[in-house]
């Protein structure tokens, strides 16, 4: 059964999904006006099931986008590429398949987008962050802190929980999707057991 | 309707615009920024007749981070002298200022530069300018129906809200319940989203999507004579602020 599973136009069409469930994730989470973001919810899919290069893509791609009207976000493009990379990895690792796994990605995709956004925030926005968040940060160096060390502590408070509950998210999205479309996506493997593609083919070939 | 000057320009020509003003920078300070780039801009963007939505947008990008990080400078900078303005509970003072101007610079450049850019470029040009610098149709195909798939989403996504809200799914309240709210949201268009993807495939590689050929195109764009003479007078006029500043 040969697959010509790397580039798939399967795998393809992930992306423009994956970017726009970016947006609309974070719309929606301002609409319930939710405390965190959630706005990379669609990169870290695309990298869970399709790998690191076009989970990294979307992430790329979602700045861009999004940076036709607001190019005030370019620079934070590098976080979502990295993001996405992190998926990508983790999802190759079989760690959105079990709890222990979700704990391990979210732990990962965390650290990554502290190393990638903070340096960001501190060089070309000068710590600023353009939301509530900003205000906390503002607070620690009025108390003495250093502008670095007040934007990690500020970023580590709420990048958290908004890195840890879009990692469950796609967690429980990758267990509703259907098996049959499942196996087309380049990490289709991982997510489906043996037995199970035994019961899904019906004896065609691919 | 007539198309304006700088819109009917080669959009590789257009972004020279962006990319030279990023260099540029990087040889001068905020004056450059603030005091060229922008007003440059907003220039073309007038004689394009784009001026209204062209401001607007650039306001709108850089109003908030603009103002907070003025903010944070001066939080940073209460103990440096010279203070401009002393309200007691806190003090402006002039490396604030300076420190404000200096870091908001180069976000002035990219806003600037990127809005007027795309104010005056369709998607469907640039794509086709690109496919001719040897870019995958792929990407062109990803970004367009990306532009496409968004507003579509957001569409979509307040039925689903509406529809289970109407089940019961509370939007309000306590942050637990809003966060609750969350995946009934967002859940239902993904999976339906991704179940569409097969289709979707199907019907891509029926159109010939992923073969090797060379593809025709039904619109095509030109380079003009306009095009060469712009690109001229903008590395010319680079360089020699660049030798200038060198220079003096």
């Amino acid at each position: 059964m040969s697959n010509q599973k790397k580039l798939s136009t399967m795998a393809l069409l992930l992306v423009p999904i994956g970017i726009a469930i970016n947006v609309v994730g974070g719309q929606i989470a301002v609409v319930l006006k939710l405390p965190v973001f959630i706005d990379v919810i669609g990169t870290i899919l695309v990298g869970a099931l399709a790998g690191p290069l076009l989970g990294g893509l979307t992430g790329l791609a979602t700045n861009l986008i999004l940076g036709i009207t607001n190019p005030s976000w370019i620079p934070y493009a590098i976080v979502n590429v990295a993001i996405g990379i992190a998926a990508g990895y983790a999802g190759k690792k079989g760690w959105f398949t079990t709890i222990k796994g979700v704990v391990f990605a979210s732990l990962l995709i965390w650290a990554v987008t502290q190393i990638t956004a903070n340096p960001i925030t501190v060089w070309i926005y000068g710590g600023v962050t353009a939301s509530g968040t900003s205000l906390i940060t503002a607070f620690l160096v009025a108390t003495g802190q250093s502008l670095w060390s007040a934007v990690f502590t500020t970023a580590i408070i709420t990048e958290t929980v908004d890195k840890v509950i879009s990692v469950i998210i796609v967690f429980v999205i990758i267990k509703a999707i259907p098996i049959r479309t499942m196996l087309k996506f380049p990490l289709g493997n991982v997510y489906v057991k043996d037995s199970e593609v035994a019961s899904e083919t019906t004896g065609w070939s691919e | 309707m007539k198309k304006g000057f700088v819109s009917s320009l080669y959009p590789t020509t257009k972004a020279l615009i962006i990319v030279l003003g990023l260099f540029l920078y990087f040889f001068f300070d905020w004056r450059f920024a603030y005091f060229f780039v922008l007003p440059f801009c907003a220039f073309l963007a007038l004689i394009d007749g784009k001026i209204v939505g062209y401001l607007q947008k650039v306001v709108i990008a850089l109003a908030v981070f603009v103002l907070f990080i003025f903010l944070f400078k001066v939080i940073l900078e209460q103990n440096a002298t010279p203070v401009l303005l002393d309200l007691g509970f806190v003090k402006v003072t002039e490396a604030a200022i300076l420190g404000g101007l200096n870091q908001t610079g180069i976000l002035i450049v990219l806003v600037a530069t990127i809005i007027l850019f795309f104010e005056t470029t369709e998607m469907e040009d640039l794509m086709i300018s690109l496919q001719e610098l040897k870019m995958s149709h792929v990407v062109s195909y990803i970004v367009l129906s990306t532009i496409q798939l968004i507003p579509d989403m957001t569409k979509k996504s307040k039925v689903i809200m509406q529809a289970q809200q109407a089940r019961g799914i509370e939007t309000q309240g306590s942050v637990m319940r809003r966060l609750k709210a969350f995946f009934p949201s967002l859940g239902p268009l993904i999976i339906s989203s991704i179940a569409d993807i097969e289709d979707r495939s199907i019907t891509l590689e029926v159109r010939g999507f992923s073969s090797e050929n060379k593809k025709t195109h039904l619109k095509e764009i030109r380079k003009g004579n306009l095009d060469l003479i712009v690109v001229v007078v903008l590395l010319v006029s680079a360089a020699g602020a660049i030798i200038a500043k060198v220079m003096l």
